[in-house]
């Protein structure tokens, strides 16, 4: 179901239906019980496969506020990541990289820190574990915390996009060092007083970049 | 002139303190991410990598020759040296044997074995070419082969048949400030054999392992092939073995297929970039960064080309990277592997416009240290690259 007001602001509602019994039926010792005491699914239910999905999507977005939320690094990270499948590059591997993906990862870094980290620290951590191939055929995988069977989140993607991907974070990441934030983000480079001070630059611009979008 | 580095961390305060970013390393922090997926099968890639470095070895009868030799070139030198001073004018103080040869990092095809003498008196020129014609005047006593001698920076080479001695001159620290450049050897190659002896000792004390020694020869195997890699000086090399192989936690080896594909993730992940904690030398004071001697080109460069080649080796595509198969043009072309293409990552390092270049003055002493350092460094990479 989708909601549109009719006035400004337009503002578009997505309304998923789903129920928490549609994720038991998989489950081994409910089917039998399921079984025998179950009627027969009406024959209008709903999509089973797009039921689960929506409660994992609820899973998730829990997962979100406990995890993520908190920390306003974590969730400017995430956000800047998402911008980044939003340039418009003719070749643009962000695009294959959904975002649930790209907050598992940003939250295993920010956690896994010793210190806490600064936002430039916490986007060259990404990117540097992007680069050194975790998504790649040889590579750990990563597991969905919102699952209880370890889950391959990246199981979904196939070769050449994982391809694709790692090799647009290796080049994300040398741009990063070589102070060309301003490419990364999509941005002007903001003042030709900003190269003097590499700190500044990178602050500047992460700036601009949450000003310039509204998500 | 060197980049900032622009690692996390940077105060924004009046003296800005350099803290070097630590690479992300999967095997430093395997916790964080559990293994979902099954472990990648490698048994024939090990098995290649063993064989190439069989291959890459060189052969019993080369070292052998080349042991021969570089004995009858000691024998000499120990002759030499405890001569009275009526008869040879050159105090010698010590040699150490140092190099690849020593390591046992040899490599197939490259029969070098490397001398360091140590001078008491100034290591003049004369001086040098006298020692020159007396060794080889002591070890022909001995040996009927042909003999050539062929002066270089460092010192001079003896060459026969098959072998070649490298004879890499030092002398002893109060000398150092003595030195008149138009007389003696110039300071930086003297000081870069010296770092060759430090060198020798901190591989025979610390890198020993055969994995390491693999993992050398390997590194230096990619370095000659691939383009990318060859601002990689052997010392480097030898470092950054010793930090694949044995730098984790557990303090234990890893196997070599681990560690080769460590060693390729690292440096993607921008191991040897500017900003990056890297290896610290072990064998200078003030804690320099080895891979500050290459250029920042250079370490876009390298990074680049590991980026490559781990995505080519992901895919299967070792053989190329070992050697095995195809060429070298695997880290600059476009291939497909199984199905994926790969494509070559781009540089992105642009050397500033020489206006910029007035403005980036180094403002910590750090960095102006790690200059000063760098063309010692740098004289030394072309000391070693003789070996």
């Amino acid at each position: 179901m989708i909601l549109t007001s009719v006035s400004a602001p337009i503002v578009t509602v997505h309304v998923t239906l789903t129920s928490t019994t549609m994720r038991q039926i998989p489950n081994a010792d409910a089917e039998e019980s399921a079984t025998k005491s179950k009627k027969p699914d009406p024959p209008d239910i709903l999509d089973h496969h797009k039921c689960c999905e929506a409660l994992a999507t609820l899973r998730r977005a829990k997962w979100f506020q406990a995890k993520v939320s908190p920390h306003q690094t974590c969730v400017i990270i995430c956000r800047i990541i998402r911008s980044f499948a939003c340039q418009p590059h003719s070749w643009n591997p962000w695009k294959l990289l959904n975002s649930w993906v790209m907050e598992l990862l940003t939250e295993r870094i920010y956690s896994n820190a010793i210190n806490t980290i600064t936002p430039t620290t916490c986007l060259q951590r990404v990117l540097e574990v992007l680069s050194a191939g975790i998504l790649l055929e040889e590579g750990t995988g990563l597991r969905d915390p919102c699952e209880k069977e370890p889950t391959d989140v990246l199981a979904n993607l196939n070769l050449q996009q994982k391809e694709d991907i790692t090799k647009g974070a290796q080049h994300f990441l040398r741009l990063l060092v070589f102070g060309k934030m301003h490419e990364l983000l999509g941005v002007e480079l903001p003042d030709s007083q900003v190269r003097k001070r590499a700190a500044d630059q990178e602050d500047t611009a992460d700036q601009s970049s949450k000003k310039g979008k509204i998500e | 002139m060197r980049g900032r580095p622009r690692s996390g961390g940077m105060g924004r305060g009046a003296p800005r303190l350099f803290v070097p970013h630590i690479p992300f390393d999967f095997v430093m922090c395997e916790q964080a991410f559990p293994r979902v997926k099954p472990a990648p099968k490698d048994d024939e890639f090990t098995q290649a990598l063993v064989k190439r470095n069989q291959e890459l070895t060189a052969s019993t009868q080369d070292q052998a020759t080349i042991l021969d030799f570089i004995t009858k070139c000691t024998t000499a030198l120990d002759a030499l040296v405890v001569l009275p001073n009526t008869e040879f004018e050159v105090e010698i103080e010590e040699y150490r044997q140092v190099g690849s040869f020593k390591k046992g990092t040899m490599m197939v095809g490259n029969a070098i074995a490397d001398v360091a003498v140590i001078f008491k008196s100034l290591p003049t020129k004369d001086s040098v070419k006298l020692l020159s014609e007396k060794l080889v005047a002591k070890m022909k006593e001995d040996c009927t082969n042909e003999l050539t001698v062929e002066m270089t920076d460092a010192g001079f080479e003896i060459k026969a048949e098959n072998a070649t001695v490298n004879v890499l001159i030092a002398t002893i620290p109060s000398n150092m400030r003595k030195l008149n450049s138009a007389m003696h050897l110039d300071q930086k190659t003297l000081q870069a054999t010296l770092a060759a002896i430090r060198h020798v000792r901190w591989f025979e004390e610390s890198a020993f392992h055969s994995s390491v020694k693999m993992m050398v020869r390997l590194l230096k195997d990619m370095s000659r092939r691939f383009e990318g890699f060859q601002p990689l000086t052997p010392w480097i090399i030898d470092l950054l073995a010793h930090h694949v192989v044995m730098h984790n936690p557990n303090r234990q080896p890893l196997p070599i297929n681990e560690a080769f594909r460590r060693c390729l993730k690292i440096l993607s992940s921008g191991f040897f970039l500017p900003g990056s904690a890297g290896i610290v030398d072990p064998c200078e004071s003030g804690n320099v960064r080895v891979h500050t001697v290459m250029t920042l080109e250079q370490q876009d460069q390298v990074c680049c080309t590991a980026q490559t080649l781990l995505r080519v080796l992901a895919h299967g595509g070792f053989k190329q990277i070992l050697g095995i198969e195809g060429t070298a043009a695997v880290a600059t072309e476009v291939n497909v592997f199984n199905g994926v293409v790969v494509a070559p990552s781009e540089k992105v390092y642009e050397k500033p416009v020489e206006e910029e270049k007035k403005e980036e003055k180094p403002t910590e002493k750090q960095e102006e240290k790690e200059d000063k350092k760098n063309g010692d460094a740098k004289e030394e990479k072309t000391e070693e690259e003789m070996e």
